[in-house]
């Protein structure tokens, strides 16, 4: 099947991109400047919450990422148009970097808050599976040399990976329970204030820019990556 | 000829000494060294060694895991039998019996009598056999399943172990609670619907 | 009388077109050559006619029957489907078990004379004495058709001569052949096609 995406259009990917830049740029500004200094110090752990502005975006664009993964495997199931792999194969790296960031950041948040770098509770622990499952993504495609096989079978392991995310979190809840019943785990954060929540959503917007930002130059390099192997074989 | 499929199985298994009495005593050596590591303190050897048989069950699958398609494909073989059985289902399910007769069966098998090194009691054996033997299933098609994906990947032996870990993590964690075999029949099930579905997908691709 | 006829055969790996409009038709006691370089498409034009790739166009008919089923054909591919670290012998086992026939060790030897390395291991023996064995395969069973695939790779003059007896005796008892090649034989090829 060929990529049926005309130069036009990757020049339409790049132009989009440059608003986009602009964008991200503007609501970071605006996010940090809400989360540094506009919005309330948490009562018990002061101004060191102030990571949670950092941490807990990046948690939810790391599943959002691997959700949009799967989604793009499963149309590529159906429609068998190959651009749905390359957005596949796009988004895997950010998606992984974003679990990274969000592991680090909840690192650095529960240093303060309970004396060590790492705690083996729930949300951490379904984190860094996360991230083996794009680590696994990633590396499969690298390692198969067929281009076309590899976009294929990654399919397959995106949704396999994608069918497992629930049962990882239902079994590391359930662990977790049992291992740790008395940690009140300060990630959570169930009810929050409304200053606290506003820069919270800035934030998260501006990570979904800067998502879509990078989405679009990794697609871009994709697409041309696919036309010139394409050009090459004949 | 589904049994001819399982029989050649156990035979290159027997042939290639990874047969069960290399495997067995390659694991037996493994958990020996728990007391060197750990001290001999019963009960905590006890403990240890109810944890560390899973390791072992984990590593017993994932070092032959080569044997599974990929051995197979690589030297043309995949060719006769895919032409030979009409059915790719029952191909994987061949498999499926043969990698656990050869794999896991000897492990669990084992857990009474080298439980007595560890001094499991009677009613600590039989759930831990029970578990070890309804997860290594789950864990055999996975293994599997696996396998066939990656069939046109060059030293996939890692890379392999990377994808596959993740996924054992929930047979492990329902694993070592002994009270949790209905919900490893459960991961079991899903286990064997997904691989099928992908092993056929798999073995349909690289069949041609 | 036997008929293989292939109409329009066109076939594609992935998004490449590697042959097209491929005809043509042999009859019982012909064989018939697939040259091409290396890379030209003669494996896929041959895994096509053995069923293991759909073709893109064009069909196949083995006795004027959209055969399907293939059970006529023989295939020998390029790969041996030998286990280099068993023996000779255990190598027959497992092939007897795979095609479902008990197979007398001594006299599926004696085919391609290789009978002093029965229980050597497959890893010692030349490559054209693997080749020999994987095409002992052919005398397996009674097949109406031999599709072969880079036979005559590794073999020297003698077991070239000695394998084109063979096929001249097949083709006698009425066996359709084809066979790749990216080099000239010599034998009575019946036609052939370049690639």
């Amino acid at each position: 099947m060929n990529l049926k995406i005309s130069n036009s259009q990757i020049e339409h990917i790049k132009g989009a991109n440059s608003y986009l830049i602009v964008s991200t740029f503007l609501i970071f500004v605006v996010g940090l400047y809400f989360s540094l200094l506009d919005s309330p110090p948490d009562y018990i752990q002061g101004d060191s919450m102030r990571i949670m502005y950092v941490h807990v975006p990046s948690a939810w664009l790391s599943l959002f990422s691997y959700t949009i993964l799967a989604i793009s495997c499963i149309v590529w199931f159906v429609t068998r148009n190959p651009i749905f792999n390359l957005f596949a194969k796009s988004i895997a790296p950010i998606g992984a970097a974003f679990t990274l960031i969000a592991l680090v950041t909840g690192s650095i948040w529960g240093k303060p808050t309970w004396g060590v770098w790492w705690v083996w509770d729930a949300r951490l622990t379904s984190m860094l599976l996360l991230f083996f499952l794009y680590l696994a993504y990633i590396l499969l495609w690298q390692s198969i040399t067929n281009q076309e096989t590899a976009a294929k079978i990654s399919a397959a392991l995106g949704i396999i990976g994608f069918i497992n995310i629930p049962i990882i979190k239902f079994s590391v809840d359930w662990w977790n329970t049992l291992h740790q019943p008395a940690t009140i785990s300060k990630l959570s954060a169930p009810s929050i204030d409304i200053n606290m929540l506003i820069p919270l959503l800035i934030m998260t917007l501006g990570y979904m820019c800067f998502l879509i930002t990078v989405f679009l130059i990794k697609l871009r390099i994709e697409i041309i990556d696919q036309k010139m192997v394409r050009l090459s074989e004949v | 000829m589904f049994r001819n499929l399982i029989i050649r199985d156990l035979k290159i298994a027997f042939f290639t000494s990874t047969n069960f009495l290399f495997t067995a005593s390659f694991f037996l050596l493994i958990l020996i060294l728990i007391p060197f590591i750990f001290g001999s303190e019963i009960g905590l050897l006890k403990i240890m060694f109810k944890g560390l048989i899973w390791i072992a069950l984990v590593l017993s699958i994932l070092l032959t895991l080569s044997r599974i398609f990929n051995s197979d494909y690589d030297d043309g073989n995949l060719d006769i039998i895919i032409r030979s059985v009409s059915s790719l289902e029952s191909i994987i399910c061949a498999k499926y019996i043969a990698y656990w007769i050869t794999n896991c069966l000897p492990l669990v098998l084992f857990v009474p009598i080298v439980g007595q090194l560890f001094n499991l009691t009677f009613q600590e054996t039989v759930p831990l056999m029970v578990n070890l033997g309804i997860g290594s299933i789950g864990m055999v098609f996975i293994a599997t399943c696996i396998s066939a994906l990656t069939l046109g990947a060059k030293r996939t032996t890692f890379l392999k172990g990377i994808i596959i870990i993740p996924l054992y993590i929930p047979f492990i964690i329902f694993g070592v609670d002994t009270d949790s075999w209905p919900i490893l029949i459960g991961l079991s099930m899903i286990a064997f619907v997904v691989s099928m579905y992908a092993s056929i997908y798999s073995l349909r691709l690289y069949g041609e | 009388m036997e008929k293989l006829t292939i109409k329009n055969l066109a076939c594609k790996r992935g998004s490449n077109l590697v042959f097209e409009k491929i005809s043509f038709e042999i009859k019982s006691g012909q064989t018939f050559l697939i040259k091409g370089s290396n890379g030209s498409g003669k494996t896929s034009l041959i895994r096509t006619i053995a069923g293991f790739i759909k073709p893109h166009e064009g069909e196949i008919f083995f006795d004027n029957r959209n055969d399907n089923d293939h059970d006529h054909f023989q295939f020998i591919g390029e790969k041996n489907a030998l286990k280099d670290n068993l023996s000779v012998k255990n190598n027959i086992i497992l092939w007897s078990l795979l095609f479902n026939a008990s197979i007398d060790i001594d006299d599926f030897l004696k085919i391609f004379k290789l009978n002093s390395f029965i229980n050597q291991d497959v890893a010692t023996l030349s490559d054209g004495q693997k080749k020999r064995l994987s095409l002992s395969r052919l005398f397996l069973d009674k097949k109406l058709v031999w599709l072969l695939d880079e036979p005559y790779v590794f073999l020297d003059e003698q077991n070239t001569i000695d394998l084109n007896n063979k096929i001249l005796k097949f083709n006698q008892e009425g066996g359709i052949v084809i066979v790749t090649s990216n080099i000239e034989i010599d034998f009575p090829f019946i036609e052939r096609i370049s690639l």
